[in-house]
């Protein structure tokens, strides 16, 4: 081949490449990054759990048009007032998480526990991709977690994804006092409690045994017991009924309650004139509509009864309670009718 | 006016021009080379007789072919002349920045597609034509609306904004700008959709009848397009019209008969089959046996089975959907040679939509003359008169939304008829609805050439269109109150251009050419709209109503008016045609443009190696062409109006002294500082030629950077405007296209062969977003829920959906969350029926909070295509030809919201809804999808009966991945079979040339995409259930020449 040839044309084709090296450079197009916008908001920087029980922050952040998801949200550099950092929540401790999903259906504790495990973490965390904050309030209180009225904690939250990294600053947790059931009676920040009782929400066509007059849930008092525990693992919860004497009224007499189905516990057995359920605690179990728990929230049991009315007619005569308890043991939910007794004939 | 001295030893020679065809050329220019001098033209037989000295040399040219010299002896007297026609003309002149350049010296990027190439095709507006036939010109035809044009884009979208919502949400168009006949026409104002507009939509691009296109130019990059400064950002379409061109006058006549035939429809299931699926759907689906009871006693429709008025199988589409017979008619006259020519061009087409009550008529009248008694003075005229008609049944010239909604109709339902209350369907088939348009222009260019080398000319056009609408609703169709819908509108332009030019050899072997010209433009628009409500009867279509409270009349605040005026100058220095450089710089003011001046500056820079001309390369004698060029420069269009700088006023509903008031409109707030958009390209091709043209290569690469692009952000509320105009944002495409050409030499003279195959690639990056952000998601507010969503450096149209990963098989595989023990479920209040189960859609809970929500949302896909091209075929032999285009999408993703639509038709079996408006839809087939049905069904798309819970968790919705589907589509344009008769056979009828031709347009489409058409999206990339769906025609043509 006659090398006179190729020198030229190498010449032009090297000028053609150089050319086309030269329109092949990006360098003014921005590299395809994620975007960390201003515009992360927290809606709420104090969060106020209880004690005692697990309180999950849902729905806290709103995302702006100018970030990019799926975010990392990280908890940094947790302290107390003065700044000194707070170790304990290095600490894991036990804490009951679900594995499958609860629905109300199950038929005994075993089944209820076959969905539900332990597992350690620490009191407070921040979900990674959500920036939803947990606290994993259900094995620590106010032994060694400062509630109020002590200022609490304080931390930052790490939002960061490939666009860079933003801290949100000085988030305040300030806890409260354990109340291990609702409705309390018990002072959020000093622990104590005015009156030792509380009151059912809902009461209808009940009459006074003594003056035949019309009661209202303001005649029965509702007393919380935990009561010495029946030995490791033991899990019930006593429903009983005293009147103005503190005489048990046998709960049979609430004749048209539905003992089935009042809580979700199981093997209810009539004991001393009380009844007694096998529970799962927390109750209720999850936030979620069951026969058990119409709003999801609360449990709600109803008592009643059923007379020939004043004009003739059968009534439904009843009293409900809207409750939940968070701690687990041997519970007894106490009705007293400190005035008098309920007309049940 | 010959004047000069004739050589004492001329000689009468004749002879026949002839291509390699063996075919006689008519109408060659036949020149002597020195003194330049006018010799004749051949004529309608190729043959010639002309007077020539001796010794002189004569130059036979002919748009098309190579040019042929011959030197005339004393001794020959019969000189029979064979021409080749050339594929890519080296040697032929194009006009480039109002200038006639040789090809040979462009440094742009420059592309002429023949006017033949489209001439047998019935089209309502040409530019649909051209799709695939030019590398990096993306058209789109997605619409199939009579006289409405599709999208283009050159080089990639410059502009990124999205208008609209949900189903209706469009690009800006950001459509070329043509220059027909050296008069700019911007095609992208109020045309381009003519959804948006009140008026018929018909742009003067659909006026000009593909039959009087003597070639269309396409200026790709910056050195081809600086000139035309102003508009040009997009890249310039310049069409030419024909000429006269032949001593003896020319009668043409071209006609084609039409089918239009209607694509493949859906299929809807129908009467009993329909009522026994809701039936049975309700039976399996509601929460107990005595609801899903009740439920279907309740409904009429299903319970009622027997009443006439239920008992039906109606096929919706047939009464919407037509076959329709169509014809065009054009008669060409022309004449005159180069001294004086003319040409009158009279086109009739009449297309009748293949949906109900949608039509197209165009009447034209296009002539232009030429008078120029030597080389240095030449007057041009041009006037054309332009009617186009068209209706638009119910809808609007892209969607037929109530022809949309009718078809969507259960079918247990009556025909539509008056009787029956199918209001929506009547009126789509019974609106009286007409739009005429017209368009009226007059063009005169002079030039002169006073001193040798110094060149001026003057171009001064004037384009008038105007517009009605006129519709009549019955009142039996609109609640018993008629409509009377009266539109008016008008545009003027007035244009001028003056130019000078200088053009000076030195030594032969260095041209300078330097022209500088200025241009004006003063244009106007305004729009009157009336509607009157209620008239006294169906008789009394105009005038008097009572009804004032919906009674509307007055200006639409589109009206405009729009200057402009700018200096160019082009220094061009060529050394030998070999090294090209050239230096064009414009200046541009608008009155658009805000800021301390309204000026600004486009410069340009283009150069070219010719290679192939060296004395190293004469070696390789197989190879003829080569070179490089290159150029850099930027172009402007002005965007925004008058109303965006200084703010708009506003008739509001305060009264003072029981007078309406006038205030400032909040919506944007004036911004004196607007500017155009510019686009900055740099721009690199080179171009090869082999064996005598036999296979030619272009290819380029590109960048373009479009800056300053307008758009809107809203500003904090205490400012009293919600939003503000500002030139913040920007975007860059790249690319690179590639066109091959190849046309063998046959040894059979009887076979022709020839085809064009062109790649384009192109990316956009999004690159600048308002105050600096990264990223922007634009909220949409319809039910569609389908924001819109930049991202620096990504694609600009990326779809933000749901992330769908198939159907749950059963309930325990919906995943639970660890800290409340809660299936996951759909975003909003907690209910029963939004918590996940068997059947339901798996959708990825991407920050992992068990709820499905907006913050689950990804960003994937890209509506815009990465490659499109074309490939056209051409072969003929003997008299017949066989002529084939076909162009390809590729790698584009679309929204199947029209698929989504189906499914959630069943999302109420009983056909009872709350909004009374809402019709029961139309049950459709499912059997082509996996849908789950039952308990552990491995399916592709979730359960679509369980229509008590549908609204709740909402598994059909328009966002997911489900329906993002790949675009991409190869599509068999046409087909085209010509006869040529025997010129020797048909003369004996008195007829010079007679052409047939059968042709079928848009014959196939392949593709994966699981709608109708892939192609019939918007532009960003969704596929509505309400588009004007294409047409395949079949035409029979026939072309006579006298």
């Amino acid at each position: 081949m006659n090398i006179k040839f190729y020198n030229p044309l190498k010449q032009v084709a090297l000028f053609g490449l150089g050319l086309f090296v030269l329109a092949s450079c990006k360098n003014n197009i921005p590299d395809d990054i994620d975007s960390l916008g201003q515009d992360i908001v927290y809606s709420n920087n104090e969060i106020t759990p209880i004690l005692g029980r697990n309180t999950f922050y849902n729905n806290l952040v709103s995302i702006g048009q100018n970030t990019s998801q799926p975010l990392t949200f990280k908890m940094v550099n947790i302290r107390d007032i003065d700044g000194q950092p707070a170790t304990i929540f290095n600490d894991k401790l036990p804490v009951t998480v679900w594995k499958e999903s609860y629905n109300g259906l199950e038929k005994s504790i075993a089944e209820i526990n076959a969905k539900r495990k332990t597992e350690y973490r620490p009191i407070l965390e921040v979900l990674e991709h959500s920036g939803n904050i947990n606290f994993w309030g259900e094995s620590a209180n106010a032994g060694f977690i400062k509630a109020q009225p002590d200022s609490g904690y304080v931390f930052d939250i790490e939002v960061s994804n490939t666009g860079g990294r933003r801290y949100i600053r000085n988030f305040k947790l300030k806890p409260f006092r354990e109340r291990p059931y609702e409705p309390s009676i018990i002072d959020p920040i000093t622990g104590l409690s005015m009156l030792p009782y509380t009151w059912p929400q809902n009461m209808r066509n009940m009459l006074g045994n003594r003056t035949k007059k019309p009661m209202f849930n303001s005649d029965v008092n509702v007393y919380f017991n935990k009561l010495e525990s029946k030995g490791a693992g033991s899990s019930t919860l006593t429903i009983s009924f005293l009147d103005s004497l503190n005489n048990p009224i046998d709960p049979a007499k609430f004749n048209a309650t539905n003992w089935e189905k009042l809580v979700h516990g199981f093997k209810h057995r009539f004991e001393n004139k009380k009844v007694v359920y096998d529970v799962a605690y927390p109750i209720p179990l999850a936030p979620i509509e069951t026969d058990y728990a119409p709003n999801g929230r609360e449990a709600y049991m109803q008592f009643k009864y059923r007379r020939i009315g004043n004009f003739g007619q059968l009534e439904d005569c009843y009293f409900g309670f809207y409750f939940a308890i968070y701690e687990a043991g041997d519970w007894e939910i106490q009705f007293r009718f400190p005035n008098e007794s309920p007309l049940f004939d | 006016m010959l004047g000069n001295t004739l050589l004492a030893q001329t000689k009468m020679v004749k002879g026949t021009v002839k291509g390699t065809d063996n075919k006689p050329i008519s109408g060659v220019s036949i020149r002597l080379e020195s003194p330049k001098r006018d010799l004749g033209k051949s004529g309608s037989d190729g043959r010639f007789v002309i007077s020539v000295p001796v010794d002189g040399v004569m130059i036979f040219t002919y748009q098309g072919y190579g040019t042929v010299k011959t030197k005339v002896t004393a001794a020959k007297s019969e000189y029979n002349i064979e021409m080749d026609s050339k594929n890519q003309e080296i040697d032929e002149v194009v006009v480039v920045g109002y200038q006639q350049r040789k090809r040979e010296t462009l440094t742009g990027s420059v592309v002429t597609i023949s006017g033949k190439e489209i001439q047998d095709i019935p089209a309502g507006n040409f530019v649909d034509l051209l799709q695939g036939k030019v590398a990096g010109m993306n058209i789109q035809n997605n619409t199939g609306s009579p006289g409405m044009r599709g999208t283009i884009a050159v080089r990639g979208i410059s502009n990124f904004n999205v208008s609209g919502s949900g189903d209706n949400a469009f690009l800006t168009p950001t459509s070329p700008l043509f220059v027909i006949d050296g008069v700019p026409i911007d095609d992208n104002s109020g045309y381009e959709y003519g959804f948006e507009s009140a008026g018929p939509g018909v742009s003067p691009i659909s006026m000009i009848p593909p039959e009087d296109v003597e070639d269309i130019t396409v200026l790709k990059d910056a050195q081809a397009t600086a000139l035309y400064g102003s508009r040009g950002a997009y890249g310039v379409i310049l069409v030419r019209t024909k000429r006269g061109n032949s001593k003896v006058p020319i009668v043409q006549y071209q006609g084609q008969f039409f089918l239009s035939s209607v694509p493949k429809l859906r299929k809807v299931i129908g009467g009993r089959d329909e009522r026994m699926l809701r039936v049975d759907q309700i039976l399996r689906n509601d929460t107990t046996l005595a609801r899903a009871f009740q439920r279907i006693n309740d409904s009429p429709m299903l319970a009622d089975s027997l009443n006439p008025y239920y008992n039906n199988s109606t096929d919706w589409q047939s009464y919407f959907y037509r076959n329709t017979y169509n014809q065009t008619h054009n008669v060409n006259i022309s004449g005159g040679e180069r001294v004086f020519n003319y040409k009158v061009n009279m086109n009739y087409y009449d297309e009748n939509g293949i949906i109900a009550n949608t039509g197209f008529k165009r009447y034209t009248v296009q002539s232009n003359m030429q008078y120029e008694p030597n080389d240095r003075f030449r007057m041009m005229a041009n006037v054309n008169a332009n009617v186009a008609e068209n209706q638009m049944g119910s809808g609007n010239a892209m969607m037929q939304t109530g022809v949309g909604k009718s078809v969507n109709t259960t079918s247990l339902y009556p025909a539509p008829s008056l009787f029956s209350g199918s209001m929506g369907a009547l009126s789509a088939l019974s609106v009286d609805d007409q739009n005429k348009t017209g368009n009226y222009v007059a063009q005169v260019e002079l030039q002169y050439e006073p001193i040798r080398g110094l060149r001026a000319s003057s171009t001064f056009n004037y384009n008038y269109t105007t517009s009605t609408k006129d519709r009549y609703t019955p009142e039996l169709l609109l609640g018993n109150s008629s409509e009377v819908y009266g539109y008016y509108d008008n545009k003027s332009k007035v244009y001028n251009r003056n130019l000078l030019s200088w053009v000076k050899a030195i030594k032969e072997k260095h041209v300078i050419n330097i022209y500088g010209f200025t241009e004006m433009e003063i244009s106007q628009s305004s729009a009157d709209l009336n509607i009157i409500r209620g008239t006294a009867n169906d008789q009394f279509q105009t005038g008097i109503s009572y009804d004032t409270r919906r009674t509307l009349g007055g200006l639409l605040n589109n009206l405009s008016n729009y200057r402009s005026v700018a200096y160019a100058g082009n220094a061009s220095y060529n050394y030998d045609s070999k090294y090209i450089v050239d230096l064009t710089y414009r200046l541009d003011g608008t009155s658009v443009t805000g800021g301390k001046s309204p000026w600004s500056s486009n410069p340009s820079l283009g150069f070219r190696w010719n290679f192939k001309k060296e004395k190293f390369m004469d070696k390789f004698d197989w190879w003829d062409t080569g070179f490089f060029r290159g150029s850099v420069g930027r172009t402007i269009s002005p965007t925004g109006t008058l109303s965006d700088l200084y703010g708009w006023y506003k008739i509001d509903d305060g009264r003072y002294n029981n007078r309406p008031t006038t205030s400032l409109d909040l919506k944007n707030a004036p911004n004196t500082e607007l500017v155009p958009q510019t686009t900055t390209q740099w721009s690199i091709g080179t171009e090869l030629g082999f064996f005598n043209s036999a296979l030619y290569v272009v290819y380029e690469t590109y960048y373009k950077q479009s800056d300053k692009i307008l758009r809107g952000k809203p500003i904090a509320n205490h400012n009293a405007f919600g939003n503000v105009l500002t030139n913040e944002s920007a975007m860059v495409n790249m690319g690179h296209e590639l066109t091959i050409n190849f046309r063998p030499r046959l040894q059979n003279r009887e076979w022709e062969l020839s085809g064009t195959a062109t790649f384009a690639m192109n990316k956009d990056y999004m690159a600048s977003l308002p105050d600096g952000a990264r990223q922007l998601l634009q909220a949409d507010d319809s039910g569609y829920n389908l924001p819109t969503y930049y991202r620096l450096g990504r694609n600009s149209q990326t779809f933000v959906l749901y992330d769908y990963k198939g159907v749950y098989k059963s309930d325990d595989e919906v995943p639970v969350n660890p800290l409340t023990g809660l299936r996951y479920r759909a975003g909003g209040e907690s209910a029963e029926g939004k918590f996940f189960r068997a059947g339901d859609p798996i959708f990825t809970d991407l920050n992992g909070d068990y709820i499905l929500d907006e913050n689950d949302l990804v960003y994937v896909g890209n509506s815009q295509p990465k490659m499109t091209g074309g490939l056209s075929l051409f072969v003929r032999h003997k008299g017949w030809s066989l002529r084939t285009q076909f162009s390809y999408t590729l790698d584009r993703d679309i929204l199947n919201t029209a698929l989504a639509d189906r499914f959630r038709n069943y999302s109420t079996p009983t056909g009872i809804y709350a909004n009374p408006n809402d019709q029961p839809g139309a049950y459709v087939p499912l059997d082509a999808y996996n849908v789950w049905r039952e308990l552990g069904d491995n399916a592709d798309y979730p359960n679509v009966s369980d229509f008590t819970r549908l609204s709740l968790y909402n598994p059909y919705r328009y966002n997911s991945t489900m329906f993002l589907e790949d675009g991409s589509y190869i599509k068999f344009n046409s087909a085209t079979l010509g006869y040529n008769f025997d010129r020797k056979w048909i003369q004996r009828f008195g007829i010079s040339s007679a052409r047939l031709n059968f042709t079928a347009n848009n014959i196939y489409t392949f593709s994966h995409y699981s709608g109708p058409d892939p192609e019939i999206v918007t532009g960003v990339g969704r596929d509505g259930s309400n588009g004007y769906p294409s047409k395949r025609t079949y035409s029979l043509g026939i072309n006579v020449q006298f």
